[in-house]
C-alpha cells in the first residue's frame, strides 16, 4: 500500500480547497512547494511576534524572501492572502541586505554560503527564518522545512536561536518539530 | 396517626418524638445536599468531557494544520488516562478520518463523515456522552473531533456517594435510637416504676411501700409528693385501725360485763313476780305487780340492747356461729307475734297474716328468731300505730318473708344505711343503737339469704327477707357478707381482720 500519495495528497486538499489551484491528480513532487508555502502560512498562526515590532494597527505584515527559489511562485500566493490579520508586503532582498525589517525571512537553498552572515545579524530579533534545505537549522535558521522519509512534509526548529529571537512559539507547534541545536563555531 | 399517638406510652411518645426531631432535619439536609452532590456530579462529568474535547482541539490544531496524524494519535493517546474515555476520532476539514484512538473494545463503528460542527457540542444519550468541537486556530478551522466518554465512572461515583448517605442514615438512625432509649431510661422508665408502685398498693392496699424519689427532677418531685401521701395514709389507717379495735375491745368487754349483771337482775325479777305479795292490801299488791311488770319489760329490753352489742362484737371479731336444725318459719313468726301482744296491744296496732300452713328449712331458729323480733319490733317501733302485714311465702326454693308497715319509712339515700352498724334513718325521738338492721343482715347473709327494703317515706316500709332452704355448705362468713358493702363496711371489715 502506497502511504505516500494519500499523505501528499491529504495536505493538497487543503491547498486546493484554499487557493482553488492545483488538480488533484497532480504529481507528488509537484505537490512539495504548495504544501510548503502552505506550511509557512500555517507557522504564523502557531507563532506570535511582539507588539512592538508592527509600526502601526494598520502596519503590514513583511514576507521577505532572500536567494531563488522554486517557492518564490507559492510564496507570493501567500503574500495575496492576510498573515496576523494584517496586509503582507513580499520583500525581496540581496544576501547582504539587511533583513531587520521583515517579519518572516525566507532563506533559499541558492543562500548556503551567506547563512553564517544573515544568521548572524539576525540573532536575537523577532525575524521567523525559515529555510527549506538541508542543515539550515544547525546553522540557526528558526524553521526548517525537511521531508521525512515517507515524502511528508515536516519541519526542524532551531531550539537556541528561537528562544533568543523573542518570537512566541505555541507549544503545540514544537511538539511537531524535530528540535535541534545550532552548531557553534 | 394523631389518636394513636395519644394512646401511646409515654416511652412511645418520647421514641416517636425524639426520631421524628433528629431524623426529619437530617433527612432534609441529606436530600438536599445529597441532590445537589449527584447533580454536581453530573456537572462535572459533563464538563470533564467538554475539556477533554477543548484539550485535543488545543493539541490537535497543529497536528491537523501540519499533516501529522502521528502526533494527533499522541494527542488522543492522552485522552486514555481518563476512566470514563471510550474513543476519540479527530477529523480533517473534508470529513475524512485523520486520527483515532480506542480504549481496546471500547469504540463502536468508526464514523468517517461527520456533520459540520460549527460550535462545541455535548450531548448525553443514555450511558454516552458525546463531544463534537471544531478544531481551529487563530480563527481558521483545521478539523473536527468527535470523542465518546462513558457515564459508567459517574453511575459508580453517584453509586457510592448514595451508599455513603445510606450509611450515615443509619448511623444517626442508630444514634437517634440510642438517644431516644437514653432519655426513654431517664423519663418514661422512671414514669412507669412510679405508676408500678401506684398500681401495687391499689391491688395489694400496702402502703408500706415507697416509689423512687432520687433525682432533683420533676418525677423525682412527684416521687416524693406521691411518698409524703403515702405515708400520711399510712398513718391515718393505722390510726383509723387502732381505733377500731379500741371501739370493739370495748364493746366486746362493756357486752359481758353488762350481760353478767343483767342475767342476775333478771332472774331476781322473775323469781320477785313469782313470789305470792307480801302485802295485803290488794290495791297496793296489784300495784306492786305493775311495778314489778314494767321492771321486767325493761330488763328485758335491756337485756336485747346488751344482746346486740355482744353479736355485733361477735361479728366484728368473726366468731359468730349458726347451728342450724329444721325451722318452721310460720311456727316461729307466731311466737314472736305471740311474745310482743303486750306492744301491739299498747301501740293499738292491726297485725295481718298472710302465712301459709308450714315454711320449714334447715336454719339456725335462734338467730332467724332474732331477725323476725328485730323486724317486727322495727315495724313497732317506727310503724306509726298503722297496720302492720306479715306474710310467709315460698319463691321457688326461696323462703320469703316480708314484714310490710305504714309508718314514717326510709328515704332512698338511707336504704343501704341503715343495714350498717350504728346507722339508724332517724335519730330523734326513737330510742336504740342502730345494731338491729345490721346484726338482721350478718345473720340473713350468715344463711345464704337477702335482706332489701323497699320504702316511701311517710307511706311505710317493706323488709323483705329470702332464704334459702338451707344454710350453703360454706357459708358467707359474716365479717365479709355476700351482699355488696359500703365504704363505712369495708372500713369496719378492715378493722376486725
Amino acid at each position: 500500500m502506497s502511504r505516500r500519495m494519500p499523505r501528499v495528497a491529504l495536505p493538497l486538499a487543503l491547498v486546493a480547497a484554499i487557493a482553488g489551484a492545483c488538480p488533484a491528480s497532480a504529481a507528488a513532487d509537484e505537490l512539495e512547494y504548495p504544501v510548503k508555502a502552505e506550511f509557512i502560512e500555517r507557522f504564523t498562526r502557531f507563532i506570535d511576534w511582539p507588539t512592538q515590532v508592527f509600526a502601526g494597527p494598520d502596519a503590514p505584515f513583511v514576507l521577505c524572501v532572500v536567494g531563488s527559489t522554486p517557492m518564490e511562485a507559492h510564496l507570493e500566493r501567500i503574500a495575496g492572502r492576510r498573515l496576523k490579520e494584517r496586509r503582507v508586503e513580499l520583500r525581496r532582498l540581496k544576501p547582504t541586505a539587511d533583513a531587520g525589517a521583515c517579519h518572516l525571512l525566507f532563506v533559499a537553498g541558492s543562500e548556503r554560503g551567506h547563512i553564517k552572515q544573515i544568521i548572524t545579524r539576525l540573532s536575537g530579533k523577532p525575524v521567523l527564518t525559515v529555510g527549506d534545505s538541508e542543515g539550515f537549522a544547525r546553522e540557526g535558521v528558526l524553521i526548517n522545512l525537511i521531508l521525512d522519509e515517507d515524502g511528508h512534509v515536516r519541519f526542524e526548529i532551531c531550539s537556541n536561536e528561537l528562544r533568543k529571537s523573542g518570537l512566541n512559539v505555541s507549544a503545540q507547534l514544537l511538539r511537531l518539530a524535530r528540535v535541534v541545536t545550532e552548531v557553534q563555531p | 396517626m394523631t389518636r394513636r399517638l395519644q394512646g401511646a406510652s409515654i416511652r412511645r411518645k418520647l421514641i416517636a418524638l425524639t426520631l421524628t426531631v433528629i431524623l426529619i432535619p437530617v433527612f432534609c439536609v441529606l436530600a438536599i445536599v445529597g441532590e445537589k452532590e449527584i447533580r454536581d456530579i453530573q456537572t462535572d462529568m459533563l464538563a470533564s468531557s467538554a475539556l477533554m474535547g477543548s484539550m485535543v482541539a488545543e493539541f490537535g490544531a497543529a497536528a491537523l494544520a501540519f499533516d501529522n496524524p502521528r502526533a494527533a494519535e499522541q494527542v488522543l493517546r492522552t485522552l486514555g488516562n481518563h476512566e470514563e474515555f471510550l474513543d476519540a476520532v479527530l477529523y480533517d476539514l473534508a470529513g475524512h478520518r485523520f486520527a483515532a484512538y480506542n480504549r481496546v473494545g471500547n469504540i463502536g463503528a468508526p464514523i468517517d463523515l461527520v456533520p459540520p460542527a460549527p460550535e462545541a457540542l455535548v450531548t448525553r444519550d443514555g450511558a454516552r456522552i458525546t463531544v463534537v468541537r471544531p478544531v481551529d486556530r487563530n480563527g481558521t478551522r483545521f478539523g473536527t473531533i468527535v470523542l465518546h466518554t462513558s457515564t459508567a465512572p459517574l453511575t459508580s461515583r453517584v453509586r457510592a456517594y448514595l451508599w455513603g448517605l445510606v450509611w450515615l442514615i443509619a448511623g444517626v438512625l442508630a444514634a437517634s435510637l440510642m438517644l431516644a432509649w437514653a432519655l426513654e431510661q431517664m423519663v418514661s422508665r422512671r414514669v412507669q416504676k412510679l405508676a408500678d408502685v401506684a398500681q401495687q398498693i391499689a391491688q395489694r392496699e400496702d402502703y408500706s411501700v415507697r416509689a423512687d424519689d432520687r433525682g432533683r427532677d420533676e418525677i423525682a418531685l412527684l416521687a416524693h409528693g406521691f411518698n409524703a401521701m403515702l405515708a400520711e395514709i399510712g398513718r391515718r389507717q393505722s390510726e383509723a385501725q387502732q381505733a377500731i379495735r379500741v371501739r370493739d375491745e370495748f364493746l366486746s368487754v362493756a357486752s359481758h360485763e353488762l350481760k353478767t349483771p343483767l342475767t342476775s337482775l333478771k332472774l331476781q325479777v322473775q323469781s320477785l313476780m313469782e313470789m305470792p305479795p307480801a302485802i295485803a292490801d290488794p290495791a297496793e299488791a296489784k300495784r306492786l305487780q305493775s311495778s314489778f311488770a314494767l321492771t321486767e319489760r325493761q330488763v328485758r329490753r335491756l337485756e336485747r340492747l346488751v344482746t346486740n352489742l355482744l353479736d355485733v362484737s361477735r361479728i366484728a371479731i368473726g366468731r359468730f356461729a349458726l347451728a342450724s336444725q329444721e325451722v318452721d318459719l310460720v311456727v316461729l313468726v307466731k311466737d314472736v307475734i305471740a311474745q310482743f301482744s303486750a306492744e301491739i296491744q299498747r301501740g293499738g296496732y292491726q297485725v295481718s297474716f298472710d302465712l301459709p300452713a308450714e315454711a320449714k328449712g334447715q336454719w339456725d331458729p335462734l338467730r332467724l328468731e332474732q331477725v323476725v323480733v328485730n323486724l317486727v319490733s322495727n315495724a313497732i317501733k317506727y310503724g306509726d300505730g298503722k297496720p302492720i302485714d306479715i306474710a310467709v311465702a315460698r319463691r321457688q326454693e326461696q323462703t320469703v318473708l316480708r314484714v310490710r308497715d305504714h309508718g314514717i319509712g326510709v328515704d332512698l339515700p338511707s336504704q343501704e344505711r341503715i343495714f350498717e352498724r350504728f346507722e339508724r334513718a332517724v335519730s330523734v325521738n326513737y330510742g336504740g343503737l342502730g345494731l338491729g338492721l345490721y346484726i338482721t343482715r350478718q345473720i340473713v347473709t350468715a344463711h345464704g339469704g337477702k335482706i332489701s327494703v323497699e320504702s316511701t317515706p311517710g307511706q311505710g316500709s317493706t323488709f323483705v327477707v329470702e332464704l334459702p332452704p338451707e344454710v350453703p355448705a360454706s357459708p358467707a362468713s359474716p365479717a365479709a357478707p355476700a351482699s355488696p358493702a359500703s365504704r363505712a363496711s369495708s372500713t369496719s371489715r378492715e378493722g376486725a381482720a
